[in-house]
């Protein structure tokens, strides 16, 4: 279908994208997957067979709370929703993940740029 | 806190409703695609393909439930207990594999704890301390107290808040003359001072305590019972206190009864007696007398034999007497504070300790041999658990589950190991006087040792499961998944645990082997001592003449000598005698200082102690003790004390050296008769087959005057003991039951006791080393046993595995004998390595066997020698029948698809 590159999720950076993407508002499962797979200019692929799981730990965690409801085309599932403690945790993930990327990058920028 | 509330308050999430979920997403996605554009015919198919493994996930959402609530931990269990129940044979071997190790480790560890661990039953017990002393004369020795000791140390003494001085005697109970014949009991009594008892700090459960007047000789006579006294023979009798009961034929009141924990000094004490210590009268260098005391606080033993041992020298100036400080200077002689603790143990510890290290290595042994049937048949399942490592089973799970099994088989060996320890225990108590295990009372299966045997389930348990899960999980899949096809060799890799703990075991076997073959070798030597008498077809009774019944020497005599002549006169009996104390037993042992009559005692030197007994002639013959020299003196006469002695040979030595020592002249006291040797018998071990022979003067059973210990008595008195020991010598029939039955119809107000054979005694005094021996025995053919079962296993399993290669041998040529050599080849270098290893382990340990072995050195090459090769045997014998299989491997089988 689509002729981008895409990579796999790393572990551990799924969780990080699945709160990005309720920070914006509840949603599903499928939804999720697809904003991620959106937001990310179908960069990103999002394994469905592991969002669950993630979404189950993030749910452990109280990070996120899930409730049954009804999706816009009428179909009955299962709504996430960011919880304080999953906002708090967001804003320290993001923050870690842009000191990381920043890191990344300017040891990137100091070696000679390939293409 | 909060995130317990949470953790509790939680809804359940269920299967169903993840499921739900998932296909609410499936419908989600398909619609959506089909949004897209796909046809409606390819959507599901493309959503379900972009989901990827529904089941995975399924079983990732379980994982995450499971360890967040522990509810996978029946379910493990049900299906550990099904695969178990499915290989009955591996269970039912590892079951009683792990029965063995668990039973004896527990067993031993309740021995050791209730024996050794637990404090003894008087408070603050760790501030209880013996007072004894030691001499230099001829070796060190030791000596307890005498009553100047006692009551000077009592006085002076800085560091203790108290002493007490005991002695044992045994007694005759209710033997009142004429009446309550029948009832007459031999009982273990103490003869206490007041101080005892606070110095213990048990108060009396009913009535009271001695009161410190009663210490004196010829105070009112009274009795404290013991618990079980007063329950038993008098059925709690509320009024037992003020009662009177006759002991030794005297009436004494009861004053008090001690509560069954005061249990001092053994649990056997049934009653206990003033003392009878006058500091008036005093004989100072008879050390009758043990001594208790309780240390001040923040004294320590170190502090208060220093201060014992300023005090000693100002004994002789307070109390004079034979006790005299030159012969305190020449003998070197100085006070020694012990822990009670260590003297009411004795030397069982050691013997006890090295059990529980065979039971421990037993048990190592045990767990070894599990582990590697875990492995073998973790290898079975290797095929199963790379498939469902490739289906992603974590290694987590995986390792749950071996360990589930584990518990399950440690469980039940530890279940039945509880059991086989319990049936061990009564076992050891039936026979429990026979081997001289102080405390055994206090052995229970109780809480501690029940919480020591779950630790070591548990440990077992996760010893042996774990290993064998990693092993199993550590294998790549993909190459486990490869192996499982055809092949003719098995991989390397896990093999070498298998094989190390092949090598554990037999390492181990060797050692207990060693140790066992040792204790053979010291329990042969001892009982290869020549003893100085002959035990067999020799029986022994003993009988204490009360006062009461027999109030002269005369009366004495004429019991003896009436009862000889009766004895005498059973079928079977060929002689018969009277002694006062019988050979290995501790019994009646007087030790007096000894003088040669044509050698003045030189100011300064302690002349040297010796043992006397009272003997009549018969008893030489029949304890079987040989004259080497002269002959015994002649029959008791009560109005005769005659002045004659028969010495051992080593007495004859030590003096006379190879001179004739017949006719020569002995005093028992400095200004006493002189006694003329008459005979010379050979060397009787008295005090023990490991000790050296007794130098022991024998007298006759009539003798003046006093008491050969007492410095009192008039000159013309007539003395004889009243505690006596009858020695028959006799076949046939029940030589024991008629003796015993003649005595008392003579003198039926005196019970016989301790009746039984002079074999019997022999081996008593050898009870600990053949307990140990037997034990150390049980557990190095147990681990032989189960070492052979490993080593058989593994034999099998791993010529199982080379069928194939065996087969495609056989079909190029190899002949039979090659491939058996092969196989045993390979099993015996395994069993090579692990005796090498094991005679380092033993040349290690069996030092530790100490004061145990005796006759043969610690680290004796023919043990050793033949302890391997009976393991090599053993190893070899495990191998044999697999070997014999890879042998016959028919070459059609490597043309077979599986094996």
């Amino acid at each position: 279908m689509s002729t981008h590159s895409r990579s796999t999720l790393l572990q551990g950076t799924l969780d990080l994208l699945i709160l990005r993407t309720l920070a914006s508002g509840r949603a599903h499962g499928q939804g999720v997957a697809r904003a991620i797979q959106a937001a990310s200019g179908d960069r990103l692929l999002v394994d469905h067979g592991s969002l669950y799981p993630a979404l189950q730990r993030l749910e452990d965690r109280d990070w996120i709370r899930a409730s049954w409801g009804t999706s816009a085309n009428n179909r009955r599932a299962r709504f996430y929703e960011l919880t304080a403690e999953g906002r708090r945790q967001l804003a320290a993930e993001t923050r870690e993940w842009r000191a990381l990327a920043r890191a990344i990058g300017l040891v990137l920028g100091a070696a000679p740029a390939a293409g | 806190m909060a995130g317990l509330l949470r953790f509790l308050g939680r809804r359940r999430r269920g299967d169903a409703d993840f499921a739900a979920e998932i296909d609410a997403h499936l419908a989600l996605e398909t619609e959506r695609l089909v949004a897209e554009g796909v046809p409606p015919a390819d959507a599901a198919w493309e959503a379900r393909r972009r989901f990827g493994n529904v089941g995975l996930a399924r079983e990732a959402f379980h994982r995450r439930r499971a360890s967040a609530r522990l509810e996978a931990l029946p379910r493990l269990l049900r299906h550990a207990a099904r695969r178990l129940g499915r290989a009955p044979g591996f269970t039912v071997a590892a079951t009683l594999t792990l029965t063995l190790g668990i039973g004896a480790t527990t067993a031993v560890f309740s021995l050791v704890d209730g024996v050794l661990l637990r404090p003894l039953p008087w408070p603050r017990a760790a501030e209880l301390v013996d007072l004894s002393h030691e001499l230099t004369v001829q070796g060190v020795s030791r000596v307890p107290q005498s009553d100047g000791t006692y009551l000077y140390y009592r006085r002076a003494n800085r560091v203790f808040s108290g002493i007490g001085a005991w002695r044992t005697v045994d007694v005759n109970l209710g033997a009142e003359t004429g009446r309550d014949a029948a009832d007459a009991e031999r009982a273990e009594a103490t003869r206490a001072s007041a101080s005892l008892f606070a110095v213990l700090g048990v108060a009396p459960l009913r009535g009271r305590v001695f009161r410190d007047d009663e210490d004196l000789p010829g105070a009112v006579p009274v009795v404290i019972l013991s618990e079980a006294l007063w329950r038993g023979r008098y059925g709690a009798d509320p009024a037992i206190v003020g009662r009177r009961i006759a002991i030794d034929g005297v009436r004494r009141e009861v004053v008090g009864v001690m509560p069954e924990r005061f249990a001092f000094p053994d649990a056997g004490a049934a009653l206990w007696l003033p003392i009878g210590i006058d500091a008036a009268r005093t004989a100072t260098a008879a050390f009758d007398y043990r001594a208790v005391a309780r240390l001040l606080p923040g004294v320590t033993r170190a502090a208060a034999e220093a201060d014992l041992r300023a005090l000693l020298p100002r004994v002789p100036e307070a109390f004079p007497g034979r006790l005299t400080a030159p012969a305190i200077g020449a003998t070197r002689m100085r006070p020694v504070v012990q822990p009670l603790r260590d003297v009411v143990i004795g030397g069982a510890g050691r013997a006890l300790w090295i059990v529980l290290a065979a039971a421990a290595f037993l048990l190592l042994v045990a767990c070894a041999n599990v582990a590697n049937l875990f492995l073998v048949r973790a290898e079975a399942r290797g095929h199963e658990l790379a498939v469902r490592r490739a289906l992603g089973a974590g290694r987590g799970w995986v390792v749950a589950e071996f360990l589930a099994e584990g518990l399950l088989v440690a469980a039940l060996g530890g279940a039945l190991g509880v059991a086989l320890a319990v049936a061990g225990l009564d076992a050891l108590r039936l026979v429990g006087s026979a081997v001289a295990i102080p405390r055994l009372a206090a052995v229970a299966l109780d809480a501690p040792v029940l919480a020591v045997a779950a630790g070591v389930t548990l440990l077992t348990a996760a010893a042996m499961s774990v290993l064998p899960a990693f092993e199993a999980y550590g294998a790549e899949a993909g190459a486990a998944l490869a192996r499982t096809g055809r092949r003719t060799t098995a991989g390397p890799r896990r093999h070498r645990v298998l094989r190390a703990l092949v090598v554990a075991q037999v390492a181990v076997g060797l050692v207990l082997a060693t140790g066992a073959g040792l204790m053979v070798r010291s329990f042969r030597s001892l009982r290869s001592v020549p003893l100085g008498f002959e035990p067999r077809d020799a029986y022994a009774f003993r009988v204490v003449l009360p006062p009461a019944d027999f109030p002269t020497t005369a009366a004495t005599v004429a019991f003896v000598t009436r009862a000889l002549d009766a004895i005498r006169a059973v079928p079977g009996v060929r002689s018969a005698g009277v002694v006062s104390k019988l050979p290995l037993e501790a019994e009646g042992r007087q030790d007096t200082a000894v003088f040669v009559a044509d050698r003045p005692p030189t100011m300064g030197t302690m002349p040297v102690v010796h043992q006397v007994a009272h003997a009549t002639p018969g008893s030489f013959a029949a304890l079987g003790i040989p004259f080497v020299a002269g002959n015994a003196f002649a029959a008791p006469d009560p109005s005769v004390a005659p002045l004659e002695a028969v010495i051992t040979r080593a007495v004859a030595r030590r003096y006379w050296g190879a001179a004739p020592a017949v006719g020569k002249g002995l005093r028992l006291a400095p200004d006493g008769p002189v006694f003329t040797v008459v005979g010379v018998t050979g060397d009787v071990r008295g005090s023990g087959l490991d000790r050296a022979p007794d130098e022991t003067i024998y007298v006759p059973l009539v003798t003046a005057p006093g008491p050969a210990t007492a410095s009192g008595g008039a000159a013309d008195a007539r003395w004889a003991p009243r505690e006596l020991a009858f020695v028959v010598r006799g076949t046939g029939g029940d030589v024991i039951g008629a003796v015993e039955r003649t005595i008392r119809d003579l003198a039926p107000a005196v019970p016989v006791y301790g009746a039984g054979s002079m074999a019997d005694v022999v081996a008593r005094s050898t009870a600990r080393t053949s307990f140990t021996l037997a034990l150390l025995e049980i557990a190095a053919l147990a681990a032989l046993a189960i070492g052979a079962v490993g080593l058989y296993g593994v034999a099998s399993y791993m010529v199982g595995l080379r069928m194939k290669e065996m087969a495609v041998r056989t079909a190029l040529g190899a002949r039979p004998a090659a491939l058996l050599r092969l196989v045993l080849g390979q099993t015996v270098s395994l069993a090579a390595l692990g005796i090498v290893l094991g005679l380092g382990a033993a040349l290690l340990l069996t030092r530790f066997l100490g004061s145990l072995v005796f006759g043969v050195s610690p680290t004796d090459p023919t043990t050793f020698a033949a302890a391997a090769s009976l393991t090599t045997l053993v190893a070899a014998a495990a191998s044999w029948v697999p070997a014999r299989r890879a042998a016959a491997a028919h070459p059609a089988a490597a043309l077979q698809g599986d094996l």
